[in-house]
């Protein structure tokens, strides 16, 4: 470890940058700042970073900061996210190494270096965070760590991504919710899939290796949560927490509901995450929610899209529920044409129905259920007839005009009276408009 | 048609089928015991409403009721997951343990002292959760389909302000 700062260079100063040396201000940082190429190979660290490490820049230098198996700890905790690679500023909590769960964790803020021929290299700026817990503690195993590992790959950002304008809506709102610690609103139908997303931005986000813990509030008496949350050896508390995700919130009992909302207010590191058919706003309103919920505690509020509004990615939810199955076309036209009131679910049940009946080869149209190719097969409501009110006024007017004439033998100065206009203009109205007059049945009109 | 809910469980002794036999038979739900994963699996994968009790045995060598913890909770997330340990551990690591199970997918993650209403209680609330999910989408996908068309008169009326007058 080297203490004292290394001679500043021309190196550090970019050309027309009249003497301004890049490494000697980041060198009088106490944040440990370190630099990555493109190819992820450490291109500079700063004093600080060496002292947090305990590895000077002079041995460090080119290595490469990857998740590779061969690698060190220290080399998988530098690695850029893939959203930072990808362009996009991110941040990361790891455990700090060689440890392989924290607390301490390491919060790394990588801010992409991107140039006209895209990234060309990551900042990254590291704080240390949480306390170190007596080894006796740490009994979780390390076969449990390699199952969240895969649990955290699977909920990614690319389980939501699909190609409907809605889908990618919703997709870059999580996006920016993944990237900040605020407590969440995820309103959204039955069976839409809130849980997933609430998953998947915690799996993206700040708190990613710590728990993500969901709570089914309707589904569990609340002394249970009460216990599981704030009894003896309750989560709630502990730093291993990232998420608390609150299904349905509004089936807890408003005592509950306020002493969780001051909890999540004493512990900032703890992201409240809730989902429900309504919003905080609404579920506020009806009396079933206490108010802090709408005001601090749903301070981001994404709406997760019912399935019947990105029918587009249908194909790419097919092929996740039943993999390696194909989907004939003839089948996803009935799939296109239903509501899907049951969203995500309904489709899950009725995909695995029509694969356990296929048992082999592709799900074709006979293997849904028949209500919904009945309904595929109803023809559409026929567009309705265009409204013209000047030819509907006009065909309203000539029939009055020759009601009134008929009324009053064709005598036009009693239709005029009859119709309450001057004679004059209902003869110029009888003109413009083509009525043919008959003759009066008694003589001369 | 809803097929009669279940309590798939996933033990080596059978003592929580035991705790939760009265539950069962006085709402005339199934207790479905497993000895092995892949049974456990094939269980739950029937469509019928569903609680799934894992006894998890919090060790190194054991990862196997974690796994399946972990898979399905994936596959299939409406099914709730209990995690049952008899493994007397200190707060520090019940804690440990109760978050991972959670982060893995569990609803509840219970430890000794293990008492019968604790079991009935978690067992009842999750799947009165699970029907209201099963039938409620049932019903929805009732009111989805499509309605008899309503039949139109043959000699139905047509209204013409003026044509019985015009032929006074």
């Amino acid at each position: 470890m080297s203490g004292a700062q290394p001679p500043i260079t021309g190196k550090g100063r970019p050309r027309g940058s009249d003497g301004f040396g890049w490494r000697a201000f980041f060198q009088h940082s106490r944040t440990p700042v370190f630099v990555v190429g493109k190819g992820r190979r450490l291109r500079f660290a700063n004093t600080a970073w060496e002292k947090l490490t305990g590895v000077t820049l002079a041995e460090a230098l080119g290595m490469a900061c990857s998740a590779r198996r061969a690698g060190s700890a220290l080399q998988a905790t530098l690695a850029p996210t893939p959203e930072a690679m990808a362009g996009r500023a991110d941040r990361a909590r790891r455990p700090a190494p060689p440890a392989k769960n924290g607390p301490p964790w390491w919060d790394i803020t990588f801010v992409p270096l991107a140039g006209e021929s895209g990234i060309f290299g990551v900042v990254g700026f590291i704080q240390v965070v949480g306390e170190p817990v007596p080894a006796a503690a740490k009994r979780v195993p390390a076969s449990v760590a390699e199952l969240r590992a895969a649990r955290a790959a699977h909920f990614s950002f690319d389980l939501l991504e699909g190609p409907a304008l809605a889908t990618a809506h919703f997709v870059s709102q999580a996006r920016l919710a993944a990237q900040v610690n605020a407590p969440l609103w995820l309103v959204g139908e039955r069976g839409s899939g809130k849980e997933t997303a609430a998953r998947a931005i915690h799996h993206s986000g700040p708190n990613r290796e710590r728990a993500f813990v969901a709570v089914d509030c309707a589904g569990l008496q609340p002394y249970l949560i009460e216990s599981a949350l704030f009894g003896l050896g309750g989560v709630a508390a502990s730093e291993r927490v990232g998420t608390l995700y609150l299904k349905e919130p509004t089936a807890l009992p408003r005592d509950l509901q306020q002493k969780l909302a001051d909890h999540v207010a004493e512990h900032p590191q703890l992201r409240l995450a809730c989902g429900s058919e309504h919003t905080a706003a609404h579920a506020v309103s009806t009396g079933a929610l206490v108010p802090v919920f709408q005001t601090a505690l749903s301070a981001l509020e994404l709406r997760v899209p019912p399935l019947r509004d990105r029918l587009d990615d249908l194909p790419r939810l097919a092929a996740r529920v039943i993999p390696n199955r194909a989907l004939d076309s003839a089948a996803l036209v009935v799939l296109q044409a239903h509501k899907w009131p049951g969203n995500l679910r309904e489709l899950a049940d009725v995909l695995r129905d029509a694969a356990a009946r296929a048992p082999d080869g592709p799900i074709l149209r006979e293997h849904l259920p028949l209500v919904m190719r009945v309904k595929a097969d109803a023809p559409r409501t026929a567009p309705s007839k265009p409204l013209e009110l000047d030819a509907i006024l006009e065909a309203v007017e000539k029939r009055l005009i020759a009601l009134a004439l008929a009324k009053c033998d064709q005598n036009q100065t009693d239709a005029a009276a009859l119709l309450g206009v001057f004679r004059a203009r209902l003869s110029r109205r009888i003109e413009a408009l083509g009525l043919q007059q008959k003759k009066p049945e008694g003589g001369a009109p | 048609m809803t097929r009669a809910p279940a309590l798939v469980i996933l033990e080596a002794d059978g003592w929580i089928a035991r705790q939760l036999a009265d539950l069962a038979t006085e709402n005339a739900w199934l207790i479905c015991p497993a000895r092995t994963v892949d049974s456990a699996l094939s269980l739950v994968r029937e469509r019928r409403p569903c609680v799934l009790f894992v006894q998890a045995e919090l060790a190194e060598d054991s990862t196997g009721p974690l796994r399946l913890i972990a898979d399905l909770s994936r596959e299939l997330p409406d099914v709730p997951i209990v995690a049952v340990s008899d493994v007397k551990l200190n707060d520090a690591d019940r804690v440990q343990w109760a978050a991972a199970l959670f982060d893995l997918g569990a609803r509840l993650a219970l430890f000794p002292p293990l008492t019968q209403p604790v079991l009935e209680d978690a067992a009842s609330g999750l799947m009165a959760a699970a029907i209201r999910r099963t039938v409620g989408d049932a019903l929805i996908a009732k009111a989805s389909a499509p309605k008899p068309r309503p039949r139109r008169k043959s000699a139905e009326p047509v209204i013409d302000l003026a044509d019985e007058e015009l032929h006074e």
